[in-house]
């Protein structure tokens, strides 16, 4: 009895010293992905089509800092292509993209105003050193001797790919075709032609964007319809047959849903005056008439919502504020406009899922509207603690012009991509870390001698929460 | 105004609160036995499991003990990121202190007093040098509690007695987190800080059928907290950039004032022991906790903070109980050799797993030893507690992984009769 007394204490000592260990596994992260055969295949020549989304335009510009992010880069980069095997036409700082009447390049965002609105300011291009008559970063980047395997080119519609060879001969009249097709050189090849010749294994094609989006983001003014939904399906088959037929794969998108857009959504109906909600006037479709939740107004009419110079009204009468001074029809898309925009959206989408469910597997879908819808409601995209949404500067998915991506958008974007590209084709190209991107995008060491010479010539003013200081 | 746009980033990470982190080892005895001690309750630490079981005590009874929990937690994820990727938190020990005493004031009525700390824990995760994947939930979280809970229990027929108690609840809370500020790519780090004083209390009954058999039942209510007088302070990196510098200062309050609420749950048990010799008795126990109580989590703050003065967030913990078994054998009149099992239901529905908290059904074995030698005892009782693997796969916070847990406890308690 004694011993067995001896002995039970002996092991509840042993308890004590000892303790339990958490069991730990034996590989604690993945080793990095080995490219199958598949991702292989596809990746020994991937070339994109597409419009601005593709081309990597960011903060209403194109250049290089971003284009580093286009999400087709961003795919390639993840499937280990280099620089040389994935060639975009970049361009120097500050790029080219908008020329607004207050200035032209990049938009930055300069901090908060007094009142803590957002300072938003195209980057001017005095004293950059930049010539937008030879806007490429170097005479390496200008003189490729072959096509870029980035082909998305700013601001073209559907029909443009397969047959504008410049700007002046397009349909959008892009001036940005000259720039990335490079033509008479090249040819005067179009962007398919110069994609199929670098004989693509994957092609990616995101276009038909500004099929809707030029009609919508002009408030329904120019283009005054979205294009066609039968030429739409006639032009987007005969697109994909010829990428096809020439023997690749394709990876598609479908278009988003405008009104989960911050250029759409961000402006309010109603401004406040005097501590009252007032809906705007505007110049809708059916009228001029005071603005309903319904109508959407326009990221571009907020520093006009006020403004008493008779530009756009009579002179002294606060723009959108009057019945006599309603805001213009392209500064709103208004409620019909809107239907508009939002059934061709439904008619391009339904074309693009057939025609990929059609394809016998050769084409991957992607469901970049299902993104955003997903991201634009009140939960937004949570991601590790941080929730992304679709809202104009605080969501992290819209840059500052409010139709494009910023980096990280892009790379949702690009994942996006990858799980259909996976999907479809057996292929194992790795996700991008999104955490990891956060880290990665802590601000650059900004020159502050560049900082201090932009002149503030662009502030928006209270573009959120439905205020305005008269 | 733009201000009020940040309003998801901020939610602080949740309290660290669940059935597991619930402390129920406030006596070694008990914990010996699985913490099946509701129906026995002979000793002081009756106090806590059920304060009518001190009227079996007499004369003056003190005890004093500590239970040194060492958990350890891993995250293995996010799938987002690596599916393999493992991290684990940082090991820490814990010493949650119990102190009790009792009085016979006459053979019918005996007081007693009770020093514990039912509610609390902490978790932290990567340093500051070597932050981790789940930076943005939460870097570290530490909640105290301690009640000081004075009782009086009445023998009201020969097998029956009943008891009533309050408590005087401290709470300390502090929850750290790094914070991304979207519009600069940035990240902070973000500090709450707050103390308060609650109010609850507690019942207990004990009836004993043919001197075998016996039956308790125990209640201790919610406790709520209003933390009014919390502090919250905001720090982020100086960039190159003043005008960045500059904005981050007039939306970050360096430091302000910040309110929430917390409610304890209210616990409720029931116990059954059976003597079946003089030396040998078992016990088993059903231990209700309230945690719907735990909702949502909000916060007020004094001054805006990335423009907001308030931020929500849904936490919607479900009530669980445990299970509880323990086995006391009596080996002569000086050791006495205890065992015991514990089965714990989890508190956090599925989708509001973090790491704040990697919370799920837990198996628990104890084992212990009691002496005693005329006036003085002293038990000592370990306990192993063995989580199940817990897979996340519908995180609200898109943070899916597997979640992997274990403790060990080690308690000793040292009375003495006057």
């Amino acid at each position: 009895m004694k011993i067995l007394k001896i002995f039970l204490v002996l092991i509840l000592f042993s308890f004590f010293i000892a303790g339990c260990k958490l069991e730990e596994p034996s590989i604690k992260k993945s080793n990095p992905v080995q490219l199958n055969q598949p991702a292989q295949e596809l990746f020994m020549s991937f070339v994109a089509l597409g419009n601005s989304l593709t081309a990597g335009y960011q903060s209403a510009a194109l250049t290089a800092k971003y284009q580093e992010y286009s999400f087709v880069k961003q795919i390639a980069k993840q499937a280990g292509l280099s620089d040389d095997q994935f060639t975009q036409p970049l361009l120097g700082w500050p790029g080219l993209g908008a020329y607004t009447e207050k200035g032209a390049g990049i938009l930055q965002f300069n901090g908060f105003d007094e009142n803590g609105n957002p300072k938003i300011d195209p980057v001017p291009y005095a004293g950059t050193g930049f010539d937008p008559f030879n806007p490429f970063l170097n005479a390496e980047v200008a003189g490729l001797g072959r096509p870029y395997n980035n082909l998305g080119i700013p601001g073209i519609v559907l029909a443009d790919v397969d047959s504008a060879i410049s700007s002046a001969q397009s349909y959008s009249g892009s001036g940005l075709i000259d720039v990335v097709l490079r033509n008479p050189a090249f040819g005067n090849t179009t962007a398919l032609q110069q994609a199929l010749s670098l004989q693509p294994k994957l092609v990616s094609l995101w276009i038909g964007n500004n099929d809707v989006l030029g009609y919508a983001t002009s408030g329904g003014t120019y283009p005054p319809a979205p294009t066609d939904k039968n030429t739409f399906a006639y032009l987007y088959n005969s697109l994909l047959q010829k990428l096809l037929n020439a023997g690749t794969k394709v990876v598609l998108a479908n278009i988003p849903d405008v009104t989960n857009v911050p250029f759409f959504t961000t402006v309010p109906y109603m401004v406040e005056v005097q501590g009252n909600n007032i809906p705007l006037w505007i110049q809708a479709t059916d009228g001029v008439r005071q603005a309903t939740a319904e109508d959407l107004i326009l990221l571009t009419a907020k520093s006009y919502i006020g403004d008493v110079s008779g530009t756009y009204g009579p002179a002294d009468v606060p723009l959108g504020l009057d019945k006599s001074a309603p805001l213009p029809s392209a500064f709103v898309l208004d409620k019909q406009e809107k239907a508009i925009a939002r059934q061709a959206v439904a008619d391009f989408n339904a074309v693009i899922s057939d025609l990929a469910a059609n394809s016998g597997g050769k084409v991957a879908l992607v469901d970049i509207n299902a993104l955003l819808v997903d991201a634009s409601d009140e939960d937004g995209y949570p991601l590790a603690g941080v929730t992304l949404t679709t809202n104009f500067l605080s969501g992290g998915i819209f840059s500052l012009d409010g139709v494009h991506p910023t980096n990280l958008g892009y790379a949702l974007i690009a994942n996006e991509f990858i799980t259909s590209i996976n999907e479809t084709f057996g292929a194992n190209v790795p996700m991008i870390d999104l955490l990891q991107f956060l880290e990665e995008q802590q601000p650059l060491k900004l020159n502050l001698q560049k900082i201090a010479k932009l002149p503030n010539m662009l502030t928006i003013p209270e573009i959120f929460g439905g205020k305005i200081n008269l | 105004m733009f201000k009020k746009l940040f309003l998801l980033l901020f939610l602080p990470a949740s309290f660290v609160l669940a059935s597991g982190f619930s402390i129920y080892e406030q006596g070694s005895r008990a914990t010996a036995l699985g913490g099946a001690f509701i129906a026995r309750a002979d000793d002081p630490s009756a106090v806590f499991y059920n304060p009518a079981g001190i009227s079996q005590l007499s004369g003056w009874q003190i005890s004093v003990g500590t239970t040194a929990i060492q958990p350890q937690f891993s995250f293995t994820g996010p799938s987002t990121m690596d599916s393999k990727f493992y991290t684990e938190a940082k090991k820490n020990v814990f010493f949650p202190t119990h102190l009790y005493l009792s009085y016979s004031i006459k053979p019918w009525l005996t007081a007693g007093f009770g020093f514990y700390s039912p509610f609390g824990l902490a978790t932290e995760w990567g340093t500051k040098e070597h932050p981790w994947v789940g930076r943005l939930l939460t870097t570290r979280t530490e909640l105290q509690t301690f009640y000081y809970n004075p009782v009086i229990a009445a023998k009201l027929t020969d097998n029956l007695s009943a008891a009533a108690g309050v408590s005087l609840v401290q709470a300390n809370v502090e929850m750290e987190k790094d914070v991304f500020f979207t519009p600069r790519n940035l990240f902070g780090h973000s500090k709450l800080k707050a103390n308060t004083t609650g109010f609850g209390i507690n019942l207990g009954l004990r009836y004993t059928f043919f001197k075998r058999l016996h039956l308790g039942a125990v209640y201790r209510s919610s406790v709520t907290l209003n933390f009014n007088d919390g502090e919250a302070r905001f720090t982020f990196p100086t960039t190159t950039d003043p005008i960045i510098n500059n904005e981050v200062s007039s939306l970050f309050p360096a430091k302000t004032k910040a309110k929430s609420k917390l409610v304890l749950p209210a616990t409720f048990g029931l116990g059954i022991a059976y003597e079946a010799t003089e030396n040998l008795s078992f016990e088993f126990n059903y231990v209700y906790m309230g945690w719907h109580t735990y909702d949502r989590l909000k916060v007020t703050f004094a001054d805006p903070v990335g423009g907001e003065k308030e931020t929500v967030s849904p936490r919607n913990y479900s009530d669980s109980f445990s299970l509880r078994f323990g086995i006391e054998y009596r080996l002569d009149p000086h050791f006495t050799l205890r065992a015991g099992y514990l089965w714990d239901y989890h508190a956090v529905p599925s989708a509001y797993v973090e790491p704040t908290l990697p919370e799920n059904d837990r198996h628990n074995y104890t084992i212990g030893l009691g002496y005693r030698l005329k006036s003085w005892s002293v038990d000592v009782a370990y306990q192993i507690l063995l989580q199940d693997d817990r897979n996340i796969k519908q995180s609200v916070n898109n943070f899916d992984g597997k979640y992997t847990g274990i403790a060990n406890l080690y308690g000793l308690t040292v009375g003495y009769a006057f």
